[in-house]
Parts: C-alpha cells; sequence; structure tokens
C-alpha cells in the first residue's frame, strides 16, 4: 500500500478523491440517516474512505441546499442538536446515476488494464 | 455537560474563525450556519467524550485534532490530501491549504465611484474657463467722436473708458461716424455662473464621492476582519481619504 500512494501518486489520489466526495456521501447515508459527526466516523471505519470535517460539512451543506438531502434536528444530550441528514428521492436517483456510472467507469478500467478490450 | 465561560470562549473563537473563512469563500449564510453547527456539535460530542467537565486543555486537545479554519476556504472542494494518511500510504504530513486571497470588490467599487465623481469635474472646470473668456468680451458700436484716441481715419489706438468698467478696447474703420469695437468688461459677470457651475456638479457628483468614501471604510474593515484573505488596503484608503482630504485642503485654501 505504502509503495502504491508513492508521492508522486498523491496529486492524482488528491483529484480523484475530491471528485468521489459526494458520491462518497450520499452512498453513505444510502442505508440510514446520520448526523454529521456520524457520518465521519461511519466513512473512517471503511479503509481510505476517511474524510475530514472541513471537508465533509461543507458538502454536506451544498447537498441540503440541492435538496439532494434533508435535515431534520434531534436533541443531543452532549449539547446543541444534532442535524440528521437522510437522502431524499432527488438524492437517491443522484446517488443511483453515479453509481451506475462509477461502476461502468470501474468495468471499463478493469477491462483495459486486463486487455480485455480487443483493442 | 457543564462548560466554562473560559471553555466555551475558546470554543466559540474557533467557530467564529471558521465561519469568517467559509463567509469569505463565500458559502450563503444557510451553508454557514449549517456547517458551524455541526462542527459545534462534534467539538461538544468530542469534549462529552473527554468528561462532564471539561478543561482548556481538553479543549486544546480536542480543537488540535480538527482541521484549522483555513481549512474550510475551500468550501467543500478543499484538496482531499487531509484524507490521504486514512488510507495508510503516505506517512508525511499533508501540505497546508492555502486559502485563494482575492482583491476587494468593494474597494474596486468604491475606487470607481471616486473616479466617476472626479470626472465631471474635468470637464466642469475648462467649461467654467471658457465661458468666462467669452461672457466678458462684448462689440459695442458708438460714434467714433466720442472715442479717445480717434484719429481722422477712424484708426483707434488703444484706450481706457470709465462707463461699465471698460478697460481695454481695439476698433475696426470707423462707418458713418461710428465705430465698432470688442470691450473686455472689468468686472467678471460669470464669476457667479462659475460657482453655478461648480455648485452644480457638486450636488451631482456628492452622492457617488460619500458612497466611494463609505465603500472605502468599508474595504478597510473587511480587509482587517478577513485576516489575509482579502488584499487591497491603500486603494481602500484611498477610497476613504481621498474626498476629506480634498475638503479639508478647500478649506483650509478658503481659511
Amino acid at each position: 500500500m505504502v509503495e502504491r500512494f508513492s508521492e508522486s501518486n498523491r496529486a492524482w489520489v488528491s483529484q480523484l478523491r475530491k471528485g468521489l466526495v459526494e458520491l462518497l456521501v450520499l452512498a453513505a447515508l444510502q442505508r440510514q440517516e446520520a448526523y454529521g459527526y456520524q457520518l465521519l466516523q461511519r466513512l473512517a471505519s471503511v479503509e481510505g474512505l476517511a474524510l475530514t470535517e472541513s471537508t465533509l460539512y461543507p458538502v454536506l451543506a451544498r447537498l441540503a441546499e440541492e435538496k439532494l438531502v434533508a435535515v431534520r434536528q434531534e436533541p443531543s444530550p452532549s449539547g446543541p442538536p444534532r442535524r440528521y441528514y437522510r437522502l431524499t428521492p432527488t438524492g437517491r436517483a443522484r446517488l443511483n446515476d453515479m453509481l451506475a456510472h462509477w461502476r461502468q467507469v470501474n468495468a471499463s478500467i478493469e477491462s483495459l488494464a486486463e486487455g480485455r478490450t480487443g483493442v | 455537560m457543564e462548560l466554562t465561560a473560559e471553555v466555551r470562549a475558546r470554543i466559540d473563537a474557533h467557530l467564529d474563525a471558521v465561519e469568517s473563512t467559509l463567509r469569505v469563500a463565500g458559502q450563503s449564510r444557510d451553508q454557514r450556519r449549517a456547517v458551524v453547527d455541526d462542527l459545534e456539535a462534534q467539538i461538544l460530542e468530542m469534549l462529552a467524550a473527554r468528561g462532564a467537565h471539561p478543561t482548556m486543555e481538553d479543549v486544546s486537545a480536542v480543537l488540535g485534532k480538527l482541521d484549522p479554519p483555513s481549512a474550510y476556504a475551500g468550501g467543500g472542494v478543499r484538496e482531499a490530501s487531509a484524507v490521504l494518511p486514512a488510507m495508510g500510504a503516505v506517512a508525511a504530513v499533508p501540505p497546508a491549504v492555502v486559502p485563494r486571497r482575492r482583491y476587494s470588490r468593494t474597494a474596486i467599487w468604491g475606487l470607481v465611484c471616486i473616479l466617476v465623481s472626479i470626472l465631471p469635474w474635468v470637464v466642469a472646470v475648462p467649461l467654467s474657463y471658457f465661458t468666462q473668456r467669452a461672457a466678458v468680451v462684448r462689440l459695442v458700436t458708438t460714434p467714433a467722436a466720442s472715442l479717445p484716441g480717434v484719429g481722422e481715419h477712424g484708426h483707434v489706438a488703444g484706450g481706457t473708458g470709465s462707463e461699465h468698467g471698460v478697460h481695454g478696447m481695439a476698433s475696426t474703420m470707423p462707418t458713418n461716424g461710428h465705430a465698432t469695437m470688442a470691450v473686455e468688461m472689468s468686472h467678471h459677470p460669470s464669476a457667479w455662473s462659475s460657482w453655478g457651475v461648480f455648485g452644480c456638479v457638486g450636488i451631482l457628483v456628492a452622492p457617488l464621492a460619500l458612497l466611494g468614501t463609505i465603500l472605502g471604510w468599508v474595504a478597510f474593515a473587511q480587509i482587517r476582519g478577513s485576516g489575509g484573505m482579502i488584499v487591497g488596503t491603500g486603494m481602500a484608503l484611498f477610497d476613504g481619504l481621498f474626498y476629506p482630504v480634498v475638503v479639508l485642503l478647500s478649506l483650509a485654501f478658503v481659511a
């Protein structure tokens, strides 16, 4: 793994991850709603998918503004109310489109790398 | 969980800095509020995990684990380098995100107002000068015999009359005993009209001048509060000081 993500690959990985943030957030909310910190922990529990709060929270705010996620507030024992995010039908449709495209690109890359394209 | 005033102030300072960075990055009020609420909930949950009475050391430890406020400058499209260590691949510290600086738009608009307010003066001053010159020259026809210095052939060598404040004249050939002459009036009938022109221009440009000055000081305050994210202090000061200095110099000149 250390060799795979050498210094020269960092820029490429950085760009790739930047483009995937929205997909990661929507996918993480697909099964169950979550509040911000909970979503951070949920993503961090999956290898290679950890985000930082300065990346996640602005994206959540933007997705909420675009009506891709809905927000509800619930009292928290530790302080201010928690904002729970869940997918809206529009957000679910966007996620399905993104996943379909991601799978297609992934399959094409695998096919290309294994020399199965026939070109 | 109970927070002391000192702890609360430390948390609020961090949240304010994040909110300020998001504002400079162009995030809407709703987005800023959402981000700050999420972040505050996270901080307090992390603090609660350290005990019911968090100390300043606890706050420093928690905030030390979080991204610095400058990391929010990207407004959700931040370089993802910070996630790379989580992939177990990069041991080096990720490069700090350098917030993008921008020139103060408020200062630029202030400068535009100042420049536009100067333009009418550029037109009015020469216009007033030529209007004055045109106003003092009149053609007068009068019996040649009444003119001093008129010779047999009606030539006027020059002279000065007292009536109507004439202080200089020239003549053409006399016709039927009359001479036509150009007279320059000694009093200045256009002086009041010049002040009128200046007054009108002043009234017209006063709102722009005031707006430019206000924008200059607003821009200066924004630049001071941006923590280096907005630049253009020189232009903002020029906007804010130009007309005050002009007014002060004018008062000093009149006095």
